[in-house]
């Protein structure tokens, strides 16, 4: 019990992302300069994201070291960077910063998903980068914030036309699949990252999950023979299945995964959530209470069956 | 030389040897850390304040002694002492847990013998510290001394979940959780069981501590009523097996103000059911008294009882 230094913990902060479209350091400094003119007071050690997914050019040569000092110049602390090519993250590696793949593209909360989109996962979400406009114009269209991202750019940019996107980018993901973000009622710029899936063996729990404890199965469905006390809370990237009463707190498909259910034997929960959308107690008392039920969303709503 | 010395002779001797053969320096074991407690370390705990804990650590610890077991009882409210007060030895406290594991004094001179009971002997909680002054390997020191003499220690908890409360529930093998039938003690007693197989050292090893319910101030009448919350509902939220029902008792003021404990009180139905909990503690199969309304004859009713 010796006092501990540190907890690693899971957790969404919603974060600034700066989009490159196309770099050169000269350009680049006078951009930035601009845009702290018009907003001084967000240039105060902001982190951020630089994300390479927009780049028009993806073998555009970056010096990051150089891109990280005109960034601290201005006051934005770059942490990490986003997408790219392989070889730009390796350079981005070498000088520090942290890699994150690639985000799929955005879908606004409760939108309705055609039925070419399907479940599928990237296998590797960097290759088979896409290019944006391509796989919204399938999806996605209609809604306000992918789309118009893309006109922007097409706007900025001087030469590159959509069609004379490189052959290996057009080959990408046929089937348009869609990984569902957690959705959630935060601004444009935040995003959660996509890890690469991984395909994990349930996590099994067979005492009672008492007050005050968190359990939490990553990557996969949690199962709980036993029961969950108020104040529990059970959270789970999967499906989670309560074999007993659920009291406290149940929380699946935290990671924005739509698909995913909670079964329980006995509904007396102080909140049931998927992927973002949740219910809470009282409302949950009028949908079979104390009954085995499976909680599940269906088109874009939280539905509550008896089992 | 001393024992001691002699197995440390010995030790450093194969250790040497085993260097030599290995060719590599051996990591001495620190003597401390790996120390086993031999007694068994009863945690009486609750996570709810007023719900019976000294008051049950001091009729169990004598019941155990009465039935011929060295028994030991620690008060950890450090400030708050009252263990000596409930077994009536508060004139005679001397020196305290803190003195001793600040070196202060020795085991045997903070260690007050009960003058009713064989067997069994007190180590109060200091009044002028607070709980600050407990140290995990102090604590732990203090019990591998005990151990070494006694065949029970039990550890009378403060309330809360703060480091008094920890530090009396690490070490157990076994926990004592005492409950009122009332839904915020209920809830409470489900938080400290939670805390208990996830950082006892017990969990830490991966093991379990063993787990008992001990229901009190329990009234059969108002269960029958509908105003308080019967075994079954409280086994329903905690789950864990049930070591007794302690009925709500006059007896149970009247001792601790007189500084007898409870289960010494032969016409007390909460001395009793102490009795058979302690009983079952043992391993013995007692039949739960006490559960339900007793019919009061007329000249009962009359004359009280």
């Amino acid at each position: 019990m010796s006092e501990e230094c540190f907890q690693l913990k899971g957790s969404l902060i919603p974060q600034t992302v700066l989009e490159l479209y196309h770099y050169s350091p000269d350009i680049f400094a006078q951009h930035l300069a601009e845009k702290v003119k018009q907003a001084p007071l967000f240039f105060q050690q902001t982190p951020v994201i630089v994300s390479l997914e927009k780049l028009k050019n993806s073998e555009t040569v970056i010096d990051f070291q150089e891109l990280r000092n005109l960034c601290q110049e201005f006051g934005l602390i770059p942490i990490a960077v986003k997408g790219g090519s392989d070889i730009l993250a390796e350079a981005a590696e070498a000088c520090g910063f942290a890699t994150m793949p690639a985000a799929l593209p955005k879908m606004e909360k409760n939108a309705k998903l055609e039925k070419s989109v399907k479940r599928d996962l990237f296998p590797n979400s960097r290759l088979v980068e896409t290019n944006p406009a391509n796989n919204l114009e399938n999806s996605l269209d209609k809604k306000g914030n992918p789309q118009s991202q893309i006109k922007n750019v097409s706007r900025e940019s001087n030469d590159t036309p959509h069609a004379k996107q490189p052959a290996h980018l057009e080959d990408s993901a046929k089937k348009s699949a869609v990984k569902p973000e957690k959705v959630a009622e935060k601004p444009a710029e935040n995003e959660s990252t996509e890890k690469m899936p991984v395909v994990r063996p349930s996590k099994l729990v067979t005492t009672p999950v008492r007050s005050g404890q968190q359990i939490y199965a990553k990557d996969s469905d949690l199962v709980v023979v036993s029961q969950v006390s108020p104040g529990a809370e059970v959270i789970a990237d999967g499906n989670i299945h309560i074999y007993g009463p659920l009291r406290g707190r149940a929380l699946a498909g935290v990671k924005g995964d739509l698909n995913v259910r909670i079964f329980c034997r006995s509904l007396e929960a102080e909140l049931v959530s998927i992927a973002g959308q949740y219910m809470l107690n009282e409302d949950l008392r009028n949908h079979h209470w104390g009954e085995p039920v499976q909680v599940f969303i269906k088109d874009g709503v939280l539905h509550i069956d008896p089992l | 030389m001393s024992p001691k010395e002699l197995v440390q002779k010995e030790v450093d001797k194969t250790v040497t040897e085993m260097e030599e053969v290995l060719e590599k320096k051996v990591v001495k074991p620190t003597s401390s850390s790996n120390d086993v407690i031999l007694a068994k370390t009863i945690v009486v705990t609750s996570g709810k304040g007023g719900v019976g804990k000294t008051t049950s650590t001091a009729a169990i610890g004598t019941g155990l002694a009465k039935k011929g077991h060295k028994t030991v009882i620690i008060d950890f409210d450090v400030g708050l002492r009252n263990l000596d007060l409930i077994m009536g030895c508060e004139r005679r406290v001397v020196y305290d847990f803190v003195n001793v594991i600040r070196k202060e004094s020795n085991l045997k001179q903070a260690l007050i013998k009960d003058k009713r009971t064989e067997n069994l002997y007190i180590l109060p909680a200091s009044q002028t510290k607070d709980k600050d002054a407990l140290t995990l390997e102090g604590v732990r020191e203090v019990l591998v001394e005990l151990g070494k003499e006694f065949e029970y220690i039990i550890c009378d908890s403060p309330a809360g979940i703060e480091k008094g409360a920890m530090m009396a529930l690490y070490f157990a093998d076994i926990a004592i959780v005492v409950t009122n039938p009332e839904v915020s003690s209920v809830r409470d007693s489900d938080r400290i069981l939670g805390i208990l197989q996830s950082k006892s050292q017990k969990a830490e090893r991966g093991e379990r501590v063993i787990e008992h319910l001990l229901l009190t101030r329990y009234s059969p009448k108002r269960v029958a009523d509908g105003e308080m919350l019967s075994v079954e509902d409280v086994n329903d939220i905690l789950a864990i097996p049930l070591l007794g029902v302690i009925p709500e008792s006059p007896a149970v003021l009247k001792a601790s103000n007189q500084g007898i404990p409870v289960i010494l009180d032969l016409e007390a139905d909460a001395g009793r059911a102490y009795e058979d909990a302690v009983a079952r503690l043992l391993g013995e199969e007692v039949e739960h008294r006490f559960l339900h309304e007793e019919k009061k004859g007329f000249l009962k009713r009359l004359f009280g009882g």
